[in-house]
């Protein structure tokens, strides 16, 4: 096997030492991307510092470059490691030998791996170890951040097999040899986009053994479907099962797009309610993108006083109340990581100022940590007091969406779950604005004031949602409103506070409005309703109402539903709970035609019952993706009429399946010539 | 199975699509003998070796080669076979010596010897790259990989194929040198009947797929005849003659040539009182032609041929 290796390593070294040279460039080109960020930093033009290339590791760019490289390199890898010996006669030479196919297949195998991990792993190794050295990189650095590169490497290793099957199946249709790329491509689209790093090493890791067991197959069998173990044969089906499905659903998808355009028709409608400064309470219907209709909650079109007409949404929008919302999602980083990608920077660390020359990281422990842009090393971190993060000190928590906090690049407000802070990043000190005293705990935190203009200066708020209460702060932390937090802070995780004017006879200052959650909501039937209180003066609850959720209105567009039809019954049943409605039958009835197709194929060529009802139920499953899994994959036998029975019959059996006669001897001519040898 | 026999296949048979291309082929080959497969192109040669070589799965039908089941040839049994393919393909990024180091790592039964001599025989460099290697050359190098292991049974698809008539020479007397030993097999497919004249033992033709003779080389021969009838006047319609080849006529003259010439084939031909009558010795490769060429009846006189459309 030893020869084997070096001889593949040795044919294929070419293409190794490219895609090492086209690799290093990218990580290169990434690496000057990251020195000309913080020399934009030095030069003070803080505009231009792209915060995706701090950490290289974790640049989205570099990661979506890395999986096309991975992806597109392995894929050539393995298949000119397949390409190099098609012709018959070379691969006659390769597999004559004394040596079992596996072992051949192990030490291409081996060489292959090795030659992708010179092009692809050792480039990224050099990253990791220039990012690691510190003085290379101002970010901060942990080996949870190696997740994503790994990831994308591990996803090349599936192309790498995916290629290898493309370039070795001897398929009947051309197109049908590219099919176990699909399966092969799905790995890299996955890294960048699934949540947590086991669940793209799950499918890697799936998708690498059906993929190397077919190319295992494929050896055995010198790229045919029969003559493959079962083994082989079982991981080919799944491998051209993954295919045929994206092919179907490309070919709908483009279908639709390219020639039907259903979505020309397609529309959108949604209500919403509004407040006005004087606490009355609108209904507003937008369809495409266009107002329909604003009506009060009796549903009578509101007027404009001026002109008596249906007011129209400018003058509306003049008369809508100025609010505040937070929602009560204000946790620990680790907390706010659900559903992100795990390649996702804001995971690990947010980019919070670039002030002094420095970066300032607010990372996933709550540890606001900066690093000199000049020296790239730690220059120190700005927490209050505290023993509860990694630091010893007090972490700060953070808003699933970063650009919720506001504040300059010199100032920022930030939140513990005891207090409220000024960050001070020039004075390198931070400023108590308001703390918790009793067993409370932030849970929600807004500093976008949006409030109104008095004395020609816009106020400035701090909307504050504990577990308990609700806080309206002033800038210096002085509590200007504060009521309980009822409903309760999971039902009603988001909060608006809506500054009101007193006006035709309200007294109200301010309205609290608690929003429902969606997905609570959905579970209760849309059965949560809107909950506004009117708070008069003295923070008295002038009154209060509960308002019924308004659904979206889409028409129906039959394109989406059409596409869920050519699911497999199993997944439709999973995105469409009706089983009664048209879209499922004609689900179903493509199964069943499938499957029905699939058994008079596999009958009509000679399958045995075991094997006809195996590729029945399995076209059944899959639907049409399945029977062109099937129409891919087999490799029908010719048939010809049988001379006893004139049936056609099978020509790879020994027996006529009609009548069991054995095929006849070759007809004489009176030319034969036999003597014993 | 015949313990003697080093091949056999029982209805061998091989579709691509719907044309056969080896039909219901029952075969034996005895050991220690030199085996010629012949037939003309398209006639099924490559592709029996390529299954008697575990390279092509048959539609149906069995074989066996050194008693092992053609369809999973072990390593064992592949190390006693030498298969040499007919296009000579080679790693063309290798040297001629790379490529016998390549090899020699795979045979315990590797003979540098062999594969030295072979090598300088057809004049090949050590240093050369085997894709700068003229096709000679390249078959004469895939010969030397194919005898050096000393294989037991020699599976060799036209090896003469790309050769000059000196190379092809060596490679007659290779063979020659091979079978010293009485249990060394040589099954090969030619289309230089001088070789095969020259070193095999038997013969086995395909014609269109099906085997048509198997047979000892003498026996061949024997069998297909070439008679000269001539007549005092225009030759008389020839009656229907088993195993009838060919048939040409000319004014006065009948050539009439026959598979499985016997007495009554003799008789059927007196019967018809020509003047003269004379067997015509026939070499294998014109017993082979007139074999597999085009079969009855051809007149050679000229208003017929000017009358012909």
């Amino acid at each position: 096997m030893k020869a084997l290796i070096q001889k593949d390593l040795r044919e294929n070294l070419k293409a190794g030492l490219l895609g090492l040279l086209i690799y290093s460039l990218l990580a290169l080109a990434v690496c000057l991307s990251t020195i000309a960020s913080l020399t934009h930093l030095i030069d003070g033009n803080n505009g231009a510092v792209y915060s995706d290339v701090l950490q290289p590791l974790l640049s989205n760019d570099f990661l979506t470059e890395s999986a096309f490289f991975c992806a597109i390199f392995g894929a050539v890898l393995g298949w000119m490691q397949s390409r190099n010996e098609a012709h018959r006669d070379l691969w006659a030479f390769l597999i004559h030998r004394p040596v079992t196919r596996t072992e051949i297949f192990r030490g291409k195998m081996t060489a292959g791996l090795c030659l992708y991990a010179m092009g692809a792993g050792l480039p990224m190794a050099v990253l990791l170890a220039v990012v690691r050295w510190p003085g290379h990189v101002a970010a901060p650095f942990e080996w949870a951040m190696v997740l994503p590169l790994a990831a994308v490497f591990l996803s090349g290793v599936a192309c790498y097999f995916g290629g290898w099957l493309t370039g070795l199946r001897q398929a009947r249709w051309y197109a049908s040899r590219g099919f176990g790329l699909v399966l092969a491509v799905l790995c890299p689209v996955c890294v960048l986009n699934v949540a947590e790093f086991w669940q793209t090493l799950a499918l890697t890791a799936v998708a690498v053994v059906i993929l190397a067991t077919a190319v295992w197959g494929a050896y055995q069998s010198g790229g045919y479907y029969r003559g493959q173990p079962a083994g082989g044969r079982l991981a080919l089906i799944v491998a051209m099962a993954a295919g045929s499905g994206g092919v179907v659903f490309a070919g709908a998808g483009l279908l639709f797009a390219a020639v039907l355009n259903p979505w020309s028709s397609f529309s959108y409608s949604s209500s919403n309610y509004r407040m006005t400064q004087d606490g009355s309470l609108y209904k507003t219907t937008i369809t495409n993108g266009v107002v329909k209709e604003i009506v009060d909650l009796d549903g009578h079109p509101l007027l404009d006083p001026k002109t008596g007409q249906k007011m129209e949404w400018q003058e509306f929008q003049k008369h809508v109340a100025a609010g505040a919302a937070a929602s009560t999602e204000l946790r620990y980083r680790e907390y706010q990581n659900n559903g992100n990608s795990f390649c996702n920077q804001g995971r690990f660390f947010e980019l919070w100022s670039t002030a002094e020359k420095a970066l300032w990281y607010l990372d996933r422990h709550g540890d606001l940590r900066g690093y000199n842009a000049q020296t790239r090393k730690y220059a120190g971190s700005l927490n209050p007091p505290g023993s509860r993060g990694a630091l010893g000190r007090e972490p700060f928590l953070q808003l699933s969406d970063p650009g919720n906090y506001y504040g300059s690049d010199d100032l920022k407000l930030m939140a513990t779950a005891k207090g409220v802070y000024q960050a001070d990043f020039k004075a390198r000190a931070l400023k108590p604005v308001f703390s918790l005293t009793n067993d409370d705990e932030i849970c929600g935190f807004c500093g976008d004031p949006g409030g109104p203009i008095l004395n020609g200066n816009q106020m400035k708020f701090i909307l504050l949602t504990t577990k308990s209460a609700v806080r309206l702060l002033d800038s210096e932390g002085g509590t200007i409103l504060g009521v309980p937090y009822q409903p309760g802070y999971v039902e009603y995780p988001q909060v608006g506070v809506f500054f009101l004017q007193a006006t035709n006879g309200s007294t109200a200052n301010f309205a609290v409005w608690f929003y429902p959650d969606a997905q609570m909501n959905l579970k209760s039937g849309w059965k949560m309703p809107h909950h506004v209180l009117w708070l008069g003066p003295g923070q008295t609850v002038a009154r209060s109402a509960d308002l019924p959720y308004l659904h979206p209105q889409t028409s129906i567009s039959w394109p989406t539903p059409l596409l869920q039809a050519l699911l497999p019954p199993p997944a439709h049943l999973a995105s469409d709970h009706n089983i009664y409605s048209p879209w499922s039958a004609l689900c179903f009835a493509l199964a069943i035609i499938s499957a029905g197709v699939a058994w008079v194929l596999a009958r009509r060529h000679n399958a045995s019952i075991m094997a006809g009802i195996g590729w029945t139920l399995f076209v059944f499953l899959l639907g049409v993706a399945g029977l062109l899994t099937l129409l891919c994959a087999q490799e029908w036998a010719a048939r010809e009429p049988c001379p006893n029975c004139k049936k056609l019959r099978a020509v790879d059996r020994e027996l006529c399946e009609h009548c069991q006669a054995p095929f006849p001897p070759p007809e004489k001519n009176g030319t034969e010539i036999f003597a014993p040898l | 199975m015949n313990e003697q026999s080093v091949i056999e296949t029982r209805g061998l048979t091989k579709y691509f699509g719907g044309k056969p291309a080896v039909y219901e082929l029952d075969l034996e080959v005895p050991r220690g003998c030199v085996f010629a497969f012949l037939g003309r192109n398209g006639s099924g040669k490559t592709t029996t070796i390529r299954m008697l070589a575990g390279l092509e799965q048959p539609t149906r039908g069995a074989g066996s080669i050194l008693g092992c089941d053609i369809r999973a040839l072990s390593p064992e049994i592949r190390a006693r076979i030498g298969y040499l393919a007919e296009e000579h393909q080679l790693y063309g990024w290798m040297s001629v010596a790379e490529c016998g180091e390549f090899q020699a790592k795979f045979f315990a039964k590797w003979n540098g010897r062999i594969f030295r001599g072979i090598a300088g025989h057809f004049g090949l460099k050590p240093a050369a790259r085997v894709k700068d290697l003229s096709r000679g050359e390249r078959a004469g190098l895939c010969l030397a990989l194919t005898l050096a292991p000393e294989p037991e049974l020699l599976l060799l698809d036209d090896p003469g194929l790309g050769l000059d008539p000196v190379a092809r020479r060596a490679l007659v007397e290779s063979m020659i040198y091979l079978t010293r030993k009485s249990d060394r097999t040589i099954f090969f497919s030619s289309h230089q009947l001088s070789d095969v004249e020259r070193v095999a033992d038997y013969m086995a033709v395909l014609d269109q797929s099906v085997l048509r003779a198997c047979c000892p080389l003498e026996k061949f021969q024997e069998s297909v005849r070439q008679v000269r009838l001539r007549f005092s006047g225009a030759p008389p319609a020839l009656p229907e003659i088993p195993g009838l080849l060919q048939a040409a006529r000319t004014e006065n003259e009948l050539r009439v040539t026959c598979a499985r010439y016997d007495g009554e084939t003799e008789r059927i031909l007196r019967a018809l009182s020509p003047v003269e009558m004379e067997t015509v010795p026939l070499g294998l490769e014109d017993a082979f032609i007139s074999y597999l060429g085009e079969r009855g009846e051809k007149s050679f006189i000229l208003p017929d041929l000017e009358a012909q459309p």
